[in-house]
């Protein structure tokens, strides 16, 4: 398997700038997630590293040899770079069986019939579409296109995975099931994976690293998936990996006070310095009761929402949310209505100097 | 892994050269060419002698203001027919049959004089209902001079207008009908929602009959019309030479007057309040037995009386004696026989010009199609409204442009002046199906979005695997309906014909047809021609509804249309 060193690549299109001065380092055998918003560069960036596209400045490096250098003006064309790819509306062959559809790459490369036929149904068989072979795409539903799709990116045994996006267009039960099986055909394979997406789940789900991906194309921070998650480095990777709430909070004289009032903070003491800070939080981190220590607020909204209720609260004058097991509601009396008082301390926060306006809505 | 096999992407130079050299040699220098002659004295310095002449003469201001007349009133005409009709159909959501939806577009395949010449056939002194109604008045079309034509235009146009209507329309016939239960009245929602969701397709629908009208050559001439530009710009290239300043003026003003019609009526499409939306993408509406009886009666009565309209031609081509009697007297088929026997020279020229015209519409509207699918967002509109105002240059027009600007010319290695072959036929009729093949190249590159190719070009296929493994394919159903569409103008374009064939024995088989029907010995030759022209067109549009219904939908909705470059 192979690594990928991309160096300080930039491109623009029509005069656009989709990435700047990009640098990241993917280790052999990993798998790796590209995340950020709809428009950022992501799949630019990959259609760079399958040298669909040229960079404007920088380098691209696999398995340590360069394959797409602006400074010489020289790339390696996409099928020398030894990469598979799958795409989002898969690009499955229409006119072409299942078995053809996955033989091709094979039978461009050469390979004697008898060994071609047997690691294309090797291969099928990987994906679960046995059986199924000798039927047309458009007999097919939109997940074992999606298979086939791997199958024959993965047939001619290649270094490196390039998937942009490939579970968008299955529904929510299959994106599931798909992920889980992608991560296990990793296992299986030992391939190095570059997996581009906008969805967090998907994203923190599969990743062995992950990168966050700003909308001007700018990486906020790469890490692995706990770590992401855990411990973003500012309020935009924190708010791109779930719903996000904040409370302004001021020092004055060492005494922290919730945004305006003169409520004092009781949760976890900020671990940077400043006068005016927001403590940044997740609906599951809230912890809820009816009266006794924490923050004083009143519910605005209570949602059923089978596996949990979602509260809308009012603390200080700042809305935030608030998600609790419904099973815990019951059992520890916190079915609350609109209107009534309650009291909410906070199992983790993310502290950030300054002030952040919540942009997201409640 | 070593940088050997380094390539840098193609850029398609020489398509496009090759593109714009097509353009220029059979487009833009013949027109500027024509427009300089326009206003040119005999020595050819630039003079406004002849405008003088032109605006002086009665006849060519009555030649202009019948032009215009005719052409207006039969796009109006064939407004006012589909108008109720298309509500008709909207109001209680009448989806006719693709097979019928497909042939609202004959109009375009088949020439309108065959359409006059039935009618006279039926209509006339001599024909079958004429003399049935010689008492009650004079119903011969021939006799009744720009009416006539306006009528037969607009019957003509009228199936063409009506889709281009209804596919403007089509999009909101369910979201009509749920306001009209929640209590909006009809009246209000057709005032309201149909005709200003219509008025895109109205106006399309108008812009072409106009511009069909104007440049037709053949119908006027049929009926005996002449005072028109086209017939007047025909008989004085023919009469005193393609050099005529005359005759160029009065191209340059059918010109003029096109591009004003397809600017005004570009205005109302470009600003439409909907996409255009085939009627049969609609949720099938639940009627009761009795409006589905009523809405096929409706749809066969619109049906039998196209049947009708055309009977005439079709009652010539099997008539063995027919004069002054309702029906035939006897039947024959000798007719079809002789069509077959005597005309395979026409047919054959069909094949090779509109064949022609037709592989060279399709190579370059795809060429066309693909720089405009990659030219930047904000000229996207620009460029494919630009294409589509090759509309407006009629096909008498652009002969006479080819007459002044080719002689002289000859053909390389041969050494034949171009003026003498059937060479710029050809090229008359692509230039005129261009507007059509570059849509039709759109819609042929939707069935061959980017990722695609890209899946190949990742297994290492080389240039020619690609284009001969993927992408013929893929693109071979919408390749061939962009072939059949150009072919199908190109046949029915007897404005050019008329002007650019050398002799007789090098005419397409449309200009056979009108020849034929001429002559009285000739007709039930020309009309059994006819007949089997319109029957290879219905058996076209027949298969292409077959193979429509087997094509599974492979491909979903919003898939990108790009189309990569393959590294050469």
């Amino acid at each position: 398997m192979a690594s990928i060193e991309i160096k300080g690549i930039s491109k623009q299109y029509a005069g656009r700038t989709i990435l700047s001065d990009l640098s990241l380092e993917l280790q052999d055998g990993e798998c790796f997630t590209l995340l950020g918003p709809s428009g950022c560069g992501k799949t630019v960036l990959l259609r760079l590293i399958a040298g669909f596209e040229a960079p404007d400045s920088g380098r691209i490096l696999i398995g340590g040899d360069v394959v797409a250098d602006a400074a010489s003006g020289e790339m390696l064309p996409p099928d020398k770079r030894s990469l598979g790819m799958v795409f989002q509306d898969y690009a499955v062959w229409p006119h072409m069986t299942v078995f053809d559809n996955v033989a091709y790459p094979l039978k461009l490369a050469g390979i004697a019939a008898d060994e071609l036929k047997r690691r294309a149904l090797r291969i099928i068989d990987l994906v679960g579409l046995a059986h199924l072979d000798q039927r047309l795409p458009s007999q097919l539903s939109g997940g074992q296109q999606q298979r086939v799709a791997l199958a024959r990116a993965l047939v001619s045994e290649p270094q490196i995975l390039l998937l942009d996006e490939p579970l968008n267009n299955l529904d929510a039960n299959l994106r599931e099931e798909m992920r889980f099986e992608i991560k296990a055909l990793q296992q299986k394979t030992g391939v190095t994976i570059l997996y581009v997406t906008h969805d967090q789940e998907i994203a923190l789900g599969i990743a062995d690293r992950l990168a966050v991906m700003d909308e001007h194309g700018r990486l906020r921070q790469i890490g692995t998936p706990e770590e992401v998650y855990e411990h973003p480095v500012d309020d935009f990777v924190f708010r791109f990996l779930g719903i996000a709430n904040f409370l302004p909070v001021r020092r004055e004289a060492d005494v922290l006070h919730v945004g305006n009032s003169s409520e004092r903070w009781t949760g976890l003491p900020p671990d940077k310095p400043g006068n005016i800070l927001t403590a940044g939080f997740r609906p599951s981190d809230v912890v809820l009761s009816r009266q006794g220590e924490g923050l004083p607020g009143t519910i605005r909204r209570a949602s059923f929402l089978g596996a949990q209720f979602d509260y809308l609260i009012e603390i200080a004058g700042t809305l935030i949310r608030a998600a609790l097991p419904s099973h815990e509601c019951v059992a520890r009396d916190l079915l609350f209505s609109e209107g009534d008082s309650c009291r909410i301390s906070l199992a983790t926060v993310q502290w950030f100097e300054g002030q952040i306006v919540a942009a997201d809505k409640v | 892994m070593n940088l050997a096999n380094r390539r840098s992407p193609r850029r398609p130079w020489l398509a496009l050269t090759i593109l714009a050299a097509f353009l220029l040699a059979f487009f833009a220098l013949p027109v500027g060419r024509m427009f300089l002659a326009g206003f040119s004295d005999d020595e050819g310095h630039l003079a406004g002698k002849s405008i003088t002449v032109f605006l002086a003469n009665p006849l060519y201001a009555e030649s202009l203001f019948n032009s215009v007349s005719a052409a207006l009133g039969a796009a109006i005409l064939a407004a006012l027919a589909a108008l109720p009709v298309a509500v008709v159909l909207w109001r209680f959501r009448l989806q006719p049959p693709l097979i019928l939806e497909l042939f609202g577009f004959l109009p375009l395949f088949v020439p309108p004089f065959m359409l006059s010449l039935s009618l006279q056939t039926l209509l006339g002194r001599g024909g079958a209902l004429g003399m049935l109604l010689q008492p009650v008045g004079e119903i011969d079309p021939a006799m009744w001079g720009l009416p006539g034509l306006m009528v037969i235009e607009a019957i003509h146009y009228f199936p063409l207008v009506l889709m281009t209507l209804l596919f403007s329309t089509a999009g909101y016939a369910q979201q009509a009908h749920e306001a009209a239960r929640l209590g909006n009245s009809w009246f209000r929602l057709v005032t309201r929602v149909f005709l200003p969701l219509g008025l895109p397709g109205l106006a399309f629908g108008m812009a072409i009959t106009f511009l069909k009208t104007l440049d037709d050559l053949a119908t006027p001439l049929s009926l005996g019309l002449t005072n028109l530009l086209a017939p007047q710009a025909y008989f004085r290239v023919s009469t005193y030479g393609h050099m005529d300043p005359l005759s160029s003026l009065m191209a340059m003003a059918m010109i003029a007057i096109s591009v004003i019609v397809w600017a005004i009526s570009a205005g109302f499409i470009r600003h439409g309040a909907t996409q255009w939306e085939p009627p049969h993408r609609q949720t099938p509406p639940s009627l009761t037995t009795g409006q589905r009886r009523l809405g096929g009666l409706f749809l066969v009565s619109i049906a039998a009386f196209y049947a009708l309209c055309y009977s005439g031609m079709l009652l010539t081509s099997l008539a063995g004696i027919w004069s002054h009697t309702l029906l035939p007297e006897s039947y024959v088929l000798a007719h079809y026989a002789s069509a077959l026997e005597n005309e395979t020279g026409g047919l054959i020229n069909t094949l090779v010009y509109c064949g022609l015209a037709a592989l060279l519409d399709v190579a370059i509207g795809l060429a066309v199609a693909r720089a405009i699918d990659r030219s930047p967002p904000r000229w996207k509109k620009n460029l494919l409204w630009g294409a589509a105002a090759l509309l407006s240059i009629p096909g008498v027009a652009l002969a006479i442009a080819y007459l002044q600007f080719f002689p002289g010319m000859r053909l390389p290695l041969v050494g034949t002046p171009l003026d003498a072959t059937w060479f710029l036929l050809p090229m008359a009729f692509s230039v005129r199906g261009l507007p059509f093949a570059i849509q039709a190249g759109t819609f042929a590159l939707r069935s061959l979005p980017a990722p695609y190719l890209e899946a190949a070009l990742l297994s290492g296929a080389s240039r020619l695997a690609i284009i001969r493994r993927i992408i013929l394919p893929m693109m071979a159903f919408g390749l061939l309906i962009a072939f059949l569409i150009c072919f199908g103008i190109a046949a029915v374009d007897l404005s050019s014909a008329m002007l650019l064939i050398p002799s007789e024995t090098d005419a397409p088989v449309s200009y056979s047809i009108y020849l034929h029907m001429q002559t009285s010995t000739g007709r039930g030759t020309g009309a059994a021609l006819a007949v089997l022209t319109i029957a290879v067109v219905a058996l076209a549009m027949s298969a292409f509804v077959l193979a429509t219904r087997r094509r599974a939908p492979v491909l979903r909705q919003g898939e990108r249309a790009a189309f990569p470059d393959i590294p050469g």
